[in-house]
């Protein structure tokens, strides 16, 4: 019996054929009982392969759910409403412009709502802060399917209202993984006086007092800087494996970096901190962002050491540890650091 | 007889907590499993459901938790068992392990988006199937009154109803099938082999 691999797909049509023999037959047994041969052929066709199973739910879950949509309906007349528009203007034409509320989910609504009972209430979209801890990563999923990663320490705004999709990126690093929007929202984030213009694309940004980094890892975003000089924004696109310093009112500047360096930048994603000859006092700047166990160099040569590898970003005594092997270091610790210095000559 | 009739409760549960993290799903697994072409993220998905169902929605504390962690599972039983895999998908499978704990913002459109989805979708519909669909679901009636209403065979409305599921199903959950996810012909060529 041959359980889910992954297949060639010889289909060109893009339904998939398992997906329509689930819904054929789930609307075989919405038209009435099955005959006892009916129901042996369907219970074979179920047992043969997990996925008719599952696609078999699926669609019962979502003839279930059309039930409940459909009952919303009521008191609208639904011909007029199709017949007058064309698919993209329904939105507006059963809808009090300029705001919907949103995460408006009335559970188990099916046949108690009339149109009038959706409400004209016009409310500001809201507003979302999400903020780490030190040494905290963590993943937020919006609801237009993208995702906000923000790295320690850090802080970012989420507004998603009817037209737009912004983050404000507060304070800290993110990385921004952005989805094409079922609604056609455009996707912004602002940043001190920059801001970011995406549709689907992966990216990071990360604010250090006056800087911003940013780094694209796909797909390609439109920078806009308001520059104090000029009249207009200035505007620079960034593509893949492109990479930006931005201070103040300084001229953009994009570099072509390799993809590996990409993947540097974002290990943090990852909980790792990846090196590749930077000096060890930038190496333990990052640690020290990511840690409440702070690591403190005590000698100016060995701070300028270069560090190579990727480490765990919340294990510092292993960074130290790896630290002290390679360079001939010591480790002395107190209750809240550690301190490297080169081992006294014996 | 089975119990291949799922419950009305049992369905509405999933309608409510499953459903509609399905969008997410698919997005996240385009952005995070590129390696997957469209005909396993539908395999994957379908999998899914499928484990989900039987695992007993009563036993399931965390919805989302467990929809992701029920694609992690299979996707590494699938990478266990294939002969050849593509080298990013260990990569691909364990950043499953980093989604986040919390809850999620609410994904579920609110009820006038819904309706508006619902009406669009239809009206993309032919004539005859969007009059089918219109007769059974918004006006309730059995789908032999609709073949009766209509002067068609119940096959057809059957069929009509069929295509109207997919259809508006798919709009609904924004798995458009016109937008962007290409199959990936070569690593298609790479699972060739069982």
């Amino acid at each position: 019996m041959q359980m889910a691999v992954l297949k060639t797909s010889n289909m060109t049509s893009d339904t998939n054929e398992i997906e329509a023999s689930a819904a054929a037959w789930a609307m075989r047994v919405d038209a009435g009982a099955l005959t006892s041969a009916e129901q042996s052929e369907l219970d074979a066709w179920l047992a043969c392969d997990a996925r008719h199973l599952g696609a078999y739910i699926r669609a019962q879950v979502q003839w279930q759910n059309l039930e409940r949509v459909a009952a919303l309906a009521s008191g609208v007349n639904t011909q007029q409403v199709v017949a007058a528009n064309p698919a993209r203007t329904i939105a507006t034409a059963i809808e009090p412009p300029p705001f919907w509320r949103r995460r408006e989910f009335v559970a188990g609504i099916v046949g108690s709502l009339g149109l009038a009972g959706l409400g004209w209430s016009v409310v500001a979209p809201a507003r979302t802060v999400y903020t780490t801890a030190l040494g905290e990563v963590r993943r937020i999923s919006l609801e237009d399917g993208s995702s906000l990663v923000l790295n320690s320490d850090s802080e970012a705004a989420v507004t998603f209202s009817r037209q737009l999709r912004t983050i404000q990126l507060l304070r800290g690093e993110a990385l921004f993984e952005v989805t094409r929007d079922i609604a056609g929202r455009p996707f912004v984030l602002e940043a001190q006086q920059w801001r970011v213009s995406a549709s689907e694309s992966v990216f990071s940004t990360r604010l250090q007092g006056a800087r911003m980094d940013l780094t694209v890892s796909m797909g390609s975003v439109e920078l806009q800087a308001q520059s104090a000089a000029a009249t207009q924004p200035v505007v620079k696109r960034m593509l893949a494996a492109q990479t930006t310093v931005l201070h103040e009112s300084a001229p953009i500047t994009v570099h072509n970096i390799p993809p590996a360096a990409v993947e540097q930048r974002l290990a943090w994603v990852r909980g790792m901190l990846a090196f590749s000859g930077e000096s060890l006092q930038s190496a333990v700047d990052e640690f020290n962002r990511h840690n409440l166990r702070k690591l403190v160099i005590d000698d100016p040569q060995l701070a300028a050491q270069p560090v190579v590898g990727a480490f765990r970003a919340n294990d510092v005594d292993g960074f130290a540890a790896a630290v002290a092997a390679v360079m001939d270091v010591e480790v002395v610790e107190t209750p809240v650091t550690l301190h490297l210095r080169p081992r006294a000559a014996s | 007889m089975s119990k291949k009739m799922p419950d009305s409760a049992s369905l509405q549960w999933m309608s409510q907590h499953i459903l509609p993290l399905e969008a997410e799903v698919r997005g996240w697994l385009g952005l995070h499993a590129r390696t997957l072409s469209k005909a396993d993220v539908d395999d994957v998905i379908q999998e899914a459901y499928a484990r989900i169902w039987k695992a007993g929605i009563h036993s399931i504390a965390q919805p989302r938790a467990y929809f992701y962690t029920t694609i992690r599972n299979l996707l590494s039983e699938q990478a266990r068992r294939a002969r050849i895999v593509p080298m990013e998908r260990m990569g691909e499978i364990d950043s499953l392990r980093i989604i986040s704990a919390e809850p999620g913002p609410d994904q579920r459109a609110n009820a006038r988006q819904e309706l508006a989805q619902l009406l669009a979708a239809m009206s993309e519909l032919p004539p005859q199937c969007r009059r089918v669909f219109e007769l059974r679901k918004l006006d309730g009636l059995s789908q032999r009154d609709v073949a009766a209403a209509m002067g068609i065979a119940q096959k057809t409305v059957e069929k009509h109803l069929m295509k109207a599921l997919l259809r508006i199903a798919d709009a609904m959950s924004g798995t458009s099938h016109a937008d962007g996810r290409t199959e990936n012909k070569q690593h298609d060529i790479r699972h060739k082999r069982d």
